[in-house]
């Protein structure tokens, strides 16, 4: 508590110690307030609205400071169907106490819910379009109104006070009944809900409290009487009710329930579960693939590998069967000794398929034996044959055909290399096609291994004549 | 006994939207009982300067 002159904090004295001014009266006008206060929160908690409503609008004649009371009593009126009045304490409280102020969240409330705020609005108008159309005389169109307002804010007890009071005033006791009954539900205290009520129970001659519910159960309890108004009910006592609607009713609660905690406890698990298996499946199917892809990779390898294989044993073969095989060139070898055993074929023709035979084969591929036997044929068709391409080759360079000469003589100085003739010749033809270079190559091997011949003296001029 | 057209005289209408500006200004201009005591305080201080 503070002084209201200077601000400074009171103490227990009737004096402010700070400024001196006389608070005795001041703290008096707050407590009283505060116990205003305290009387209205007690009967706002019996629902006692009236009373608490009462209890706080004098709290705040008091202290209209007290920001407390105002909020309460903004609930009440809220609670009650007075929404503008419950937005103006709460606006007010506001104003006074703008921070840590529960106001604050109870109009963001109401403005958050705009459907409820324009049901509000809407309430309160047809209210006090009914209220007029009482003053004009027209209570049934009052009562139409009326019973609109109530169905949109059932809680608004003026307006069920006015529906009663139309209703005693058509003498329709028990509907005016029922209205002051659910006013007095939202506010207990209400002093015209009781006097109304009480006005009903004395005209009708029955006590409200007899009307909900009470039984009784006949002298031999084969019977229930229950009253009903006017009436009285008369019932079995044993008669047992069938599963009704309300029965029916338990059963599908029961069921959406079921379903409900079907969905939000056992489904989530549910999907959990499935989801981890299927997370272990896939990481399963994944170590799988990773398996499989490395056999892939190592077989893939394995294919090269014997595609390289096949490839090597591919050209083992074709060295062996292919053109220039080793069969091939066998069967060449072959047909060489048959044609030099056969009297009836020429030796030409073992040269024949003695050329056939190629050189690579014969300095890295051929077996001992094999170059026997071709040296062998080669040395006993040697004299025949160099003289048969001596012959050729003299008549093609006698003719001037030198590229022919070259060839056959060359062929004949290789058969017999002691065929001194053929290697002149063969000389002459270089020189006379003025391919000076191997003319004189062949003159001077001529000179070289048969200095003593014929043809060395003849060599030496032409080596002269060329060197000239 | 409830006499209907004097019952009905107690009804009053509720606060509408259009009203509430002017009702939160009444609330917050009322004069409280720390009101009136302050002016009573103040009247007081008034006359003893005026006396002295």
């Amino acid at each position: 508590m503070i002084c209201y002159n200077c601000g400074c904090e009171l103490t227990e004295l009737d004096f402010c110690t700070n400024c001196g001014a006389d608070v005795k009266q001041y703290k008096k006008i707050l407590y009283t307030a505060d116990a205003l206060y305290n009387e209205g929160l007690e009967r706002a908690t019996v629902r006692d609205l009236s009373g608490a409503a009462r209890a706080l609008r004098d709290c705040i004649r008091f202290n209209k400071r007290h920001t407390d009371a105002r909020n309460l009593l903004g609930l009440i009126y809220y609670e009650t169907g007075e929404g503008v009045e419950a937005l103006s304490e709460w606006v007010v409280s506001q104003n006074l106490k703008p921070d840590k102020n529960v106001a604050n969240e109870y109009i963001s409330l109401v403005q958050a819910g705009q459907g409820r705020l324009e049901t509000l609005k809407n309430s309160i108008r047809k209210y006090n379009k009914a209220l007029e159309l009482c003053e004009q005389d027209s209570p049934d169109m009052a009562m139409i109104q009326l019973k609109k307002v109530i169905s949109m804010n059932p809680n608004y007890v003026k307006a069920r006070q006015l529906l009663a009071l139309l209703y005693i005033h058509k003498e329709e006791w028990e509907r005016a009944r029922k209205e002051l009954e659910a006013a007095l539900k939202t506010d207990c205290g209400n002093l015209t809900s009781l006097r109304y009520l009480k006005e009903i129970e004395r005209v009708t001659g029955i006590a409200t409290s007899d009307k909900k519910g009470r039984s009784r159960v006949s002298g031999d309890g084969s019977a229930i009487y229950k009253k009903n108004g006017n009436e009285t009910i008369i019932q079995p006592a044993r008669m047992k009710e069938g599963p009704g609607l309300g029965a029916f009713l338990q059963i599908a609660i029961g069921v959406v329930i079921g379903v409900c905690v079907s969905y939000f406890l056992i489904f989530p698990t549910r999907v959990a579960a499935v989801r981890e298996e299927a997370n272990s499946k896939a990481a399963e199917y994944g170590e799988q693939i990773d398996s499989k892809n490395s056999e892939i990779a190592e077989l893939e390898s394995r294919i090269g590998e014997l595609q390289a294989d096949i490839q090597t044993q591919k050209e083992t073969i074709d060295d062996f069967s292919g053109a220039g095989g080793v069969i091939d060139v066998n069967n060449h070898l072959i047909s060489a000794a048959y044609a030099y055993l056969d009297d009836g074929q020429d030796n030409l023709k073992v040269d024949e398929y003695l050329a056939l035979i190629p050189n690579e084969y014969l300095e890295n591929g051929a077996s001992g034996e094999f170059l026997d036997l071709y040296h062998y044929l080669k040395g006993g068709i040697g004299n025949t044959v160099s003289g048969s391409y001596y012959d050729s080759g003299l008549e093609a360079y006698n003719s001037m055909d030198y590229e022919n000469a070259i060839k056959d003589l060359t062929k004949a100085c290789q058969y017999d290399a002691n065929n001194d003739e053929a290697l002149y010749y063969l000389a002459l033809a270089y020189y006379d096609s003025e391919d000076m270079t191997n003319a004189s190559a062949k003159f001077s091997e001529l000179l070289e291994k048969f200095p003593d011949s014929e043809e060395a003296d003849k060599a030496r001029q032409h080596l002269e004549e060329i060197s000239e | 006994m409830i006499i209907f057209e004097e019952e009905l005289k107690k009804f009053h209408k509720s606060l509408e939207m259009s009203d509430a500006e002017s009702d939160i200004y009444a609330r917050q201009d009322m004069k409280d009982a720390v009101d009136v005591l302050l002016s009573l305080a103040d009247g007081e201080v008034q006359d003893e300067n005026l006396d002295e």
